[in-house]
């Protein structure tokens, strides 16, 4: 969807973007990523309009959310790489593809 | 090892001494074995008897390359072209005056193996059921165990009560059956095991001969015993000695009673260690170096000093070890278990190998001045009868009542054997003993004997040892009045007589007065006690690895790893400048043609002129975003 077009209304707008937010809470980050690098734009650079205050917030508390998994997965990450052979056979049932 | 260490050797070559530029080039001493073989899995605990004695330990030419990691890979290369050009090439590009400051001609050696760490996490991984297609890692060492009862034991007496051994009233002879070196399907050794097998076998074919018409009071049987994987641990008789004490041998008899007797037709009675009177194993027995022979005796009661007196009395030179210790044997197995058995080992060796070549490339049968077409007057041939004689002659000495004729072993099938099992393949003997509708009748058969690794199945050497024991010790069948027919079908009726039985073996052989230049056409039937048992470590028995202590040290636990095809290929490598020149260029053009994409977008409208619009204005770049 263009959010340039015309066709598309700020109520429209602002509607997607906290579907979006909603959406993103079953566990899917990337949706809440996409969610505040689309409506940016929208929320912090257009003048203003009406809805803008709920749309600079869904995006933010996506932002946050998306950063807060990120640093999760990172340091998941990093631990399961240092221990996995420590670990032994612990880590091996947690593995779904050894070597 | 101090190559190693250097850090700068990325993969060894060998090449092989049969043919080509190094032929014959064997070195003076060598073994991939550790100075104090089986240490791990002795019967002593402590390092000084383990090795017989640290300063002159048993194999003082083992340079362990076996038990270490090489993170290199190291090939061996018998084709004498091949290492011709392997030679070639370095002399003409990488050495001389023109020589050049990379390595010009170089080789890519590909080893892949898939199993890492220990064989605890491998075999772990491998029964891990994640998805849908199972990852096998690694494969416990195994093969088969052979053994051979001199009596029938027919589980059910003629009276009909059932047939119960007596406590130590079997004499038991014993001896290895596989050979071990750092190069795969390179396993062949003339010293270890090959002397011993061909030995047993030619000693348990002249007692048959002498034909035992009753034993002695305390005796009731002798069993041979082959066993697999000695050289790792001692694969075989740890199962063996297993099987045993869980009351599986030669078969689990609880289970057949339970299901209603599977085997109606006969059923052998239960054999375990209480049965065993005593054990003689045969070690390396060449007389390359000498003739001299030496036994090793251990827990020795009258009935080992009796055998000791006549093996004495007999021709051959032996004499007492001046060692305390047990030499590493299976018999460190049995002893672990129960530790009153009266051994003797029998070997050409007094405080250290005699074979400079144990577990090496180099045991073959070259090294140790054997060959078929010297006949059976060479001196290994009569040295080995020697032996077999002796000792059959002993054994039944101190176990029979009544036979008919002396025992004396034949130097003809020592020949045929050693033949086969050292020199080739394509020997008369496996032809002899070779099934119709397989090898040698089937495939290709090659020059190079079979390996006697242990391998992770079933092995052409093991199965071929079967044969050649039951056709040495078994008793034809007699054909009845009407024809069995065609080959397949006489086969078939051969062995449909083992169905419900444990008590015969029948193997259909083809037998030396059927076949010829064109193959089999005929064979015989063949009626025998020899049999085979699984040799897999108990370490991997399916109710006890979940379990299992691998740190334990009580069974072995070798596995091997899966791996993928081993190849290896050799070609002249371009200069590091160039590589560098290839690189710079192919960076920059990468580097160029984002600019140049981003350009040529944005002047689209100019550089093309008609028709193609770009959807949204004219100029505008925002990529646009998927219509939901």
């Amino acid at each position: 969807m263009d959010l340039q077009s015309r066709k598309v209304t700020n109520e429209m707008k602002v509607d997607l973007c906290s579907k979006y937010f909603m959406i993103g809470f079953a566990f899917l980050p990337f949706v809440w990523l996409v969610n505040a690098v689309w409506f940016f734009k929208e929320g912090f650079v257009k003048e203003e309009f009406e809805g803008q205050q709920k749309i600079k917030k869904y995006v933010i508390l996506s932002g946050i959310g998306s950063l807060i998994w990120t640093i999760g997965f990172i340091s998941w990450i990093v631990i399961f790489d240092q221990n996995r052979v420590a670990w032994g056979a612990t880590a091996d049932y947690m593995s779904f593809n050894i070597a | 090892e101090k190559l190693k260490n250097t850090g700068n050797v990325n993969g060894v070559i060998l090449p092989g001494i049969k043919e080509g530029k190094w032929k014959d080039k064997i070195p003076r001493a060598q073994s991939d074995d550790i100075p104090c073989p089986n240490q791990d899995s002795s019967l002593y605990s402590d390092l000084e008897s383990r090795c017989g004695s640290t300063q002159r330990p048993w194999n003082p030419d083992g340079e362990n390359l076996l038990w270490k990691n090489w993170d290199f890979p190291i090939f061996l290369i018998n084709d004498g072209n091949t290492t011709a050009k392997l030679y070639d090439c370095y002399a003409e590009h990488n050495t001389g005056p023109e020589a050049t400051t990379w390595p010009l001609c170089s080789v890519e050696l590909k080893s892949p193996m898939y199993a890492a760490k220990d064989s605890e996490t491998c075999y772990r991984r491998s029964n891990i059921i994640v998805s849908i297609e199972p990852q096998d890692y690694c494969e416990p060492l195994s093969d088969y165990n052979l053994y051979y009862f001199q009596t029938p034991r027919n589980g059910t007496q003629p009276d009909g009560r059932s047939f119960v051994q007596k406590e130590k009233s079997v004499a038991v002879v014993l001896a290895r059956m596989d050979a071990l070196n750092i190069f795969d399907k390179e396993e062949v050794g003339f010293d270890s095991p090959t002397t011993g097998i061909v030995t047993l076998i030619a000693t348990a074919q002249a007692i048959k001969k002498a034909l035992i018409r009753s034993y002695k009071p305390d005796y009731e049987n002798i069993m041979f015993m082959l066993v697999h994987g000695e050289s790792l641990d001692y694969i075989g008789s740890n199962r063996i000695v297993y099987d045993m004490m869980q009351e599986d041998f030669p078969m689990k008899l609880s289970k057949d009673l339970q299901s209603n007797g599977i085997l109606k037709n006969g059923t052998q009675a239960l054999f375990n260690l209480t049965n065993i009177k005593y054990i003689v194993e045969l070690g390396q027995l060449a007389n390359t170096q000498s003739s001299e022979m030496y036994y090793h005796a251990h827990n020795t009661n009258e009935d080992i000093i009796g055998i000791i007196n006549r093996l004495s009395a007999s021709p051959l030179d032996i004499k007492k070890s001046t060692r305390t210790v047990l030499p590493p044997s299976s018999s460190h197995t049995f002893l672990k278990k129960m530790p009153d058995i009266p051994i003797l080992f029998i070997s050409n060796f007094d405080q250290q190998y005699s074979n400079v070549y144990f577990h090496s490339i180099y045991d073959n049968a070259l090294v140790h001045n054997y060959k078929y077409s010297a006949g059976e007057n060479q001196r290994i041939v009569q040295h080995l009868t020697q032996i077999a004689t002796a000792l059959a002659d002993a054994l039944v000495f101190a176990a029979a009542a009544d036979t008919q004729s002396t025992p004396k072993a034949d130097p003809g099938i020592i020949n045929s054997m050693l033949e086969c099992f050292a020199e080739t393949r394509n020997c008369s003997l496996y032809r002899d003993v070779g099934r119709p509708r397989n090898f040698p009748y089937v495939g290709i058969v090659s020059d190079e004997p079979f390996a006697q690794y242990i391998s992770v199945h079933s092995s052409f050497h093991t199965t071929m040892t079967k044969q050649i024991f039951q056709y040495f010790t078994a008793d034809v069948v007699e054909q009845e009045e009407e024809e069995c027919g065609d080959v397949d079908s006489c086969q078939k009726q051969c062995l449909m007589r083992n169905k419900d039985q444990m008590v015969y073996r029948y193997q259909f052989m083809v037998g030396p007065d059927c076949h010829n230049q064109t193959g089999a056409f005929c064979g015989v039937c063949y009626k025998s006690t020899v049999f085979e048992k699984l040799a897999r470590s108990p370490a991997f028995e399916p109710d006890v690895w979940k379990t299992y202590d691998f740190t334990s040290n009580e069974y072995p636990t070798w596995t091997e790893s899966y791996w993928k095809s081993i190849s290896g290929r050799m070609f002249l490598q371009p200069s590091p400048a160039i590589q560098h020149t290839t690189l710079a260029i192919g960076l920059t053009l990468t580097l160029l043609s984002l600019p140049l994409t981003y350009f040529l977008q944005k002047k689209s409208s100019i550089i093309f002129e008609d028709g193609a619009s770009v959807t949204g204005a004219a100029g505008s770049n925002t990529p646009a975003p998927v219509a939901l």
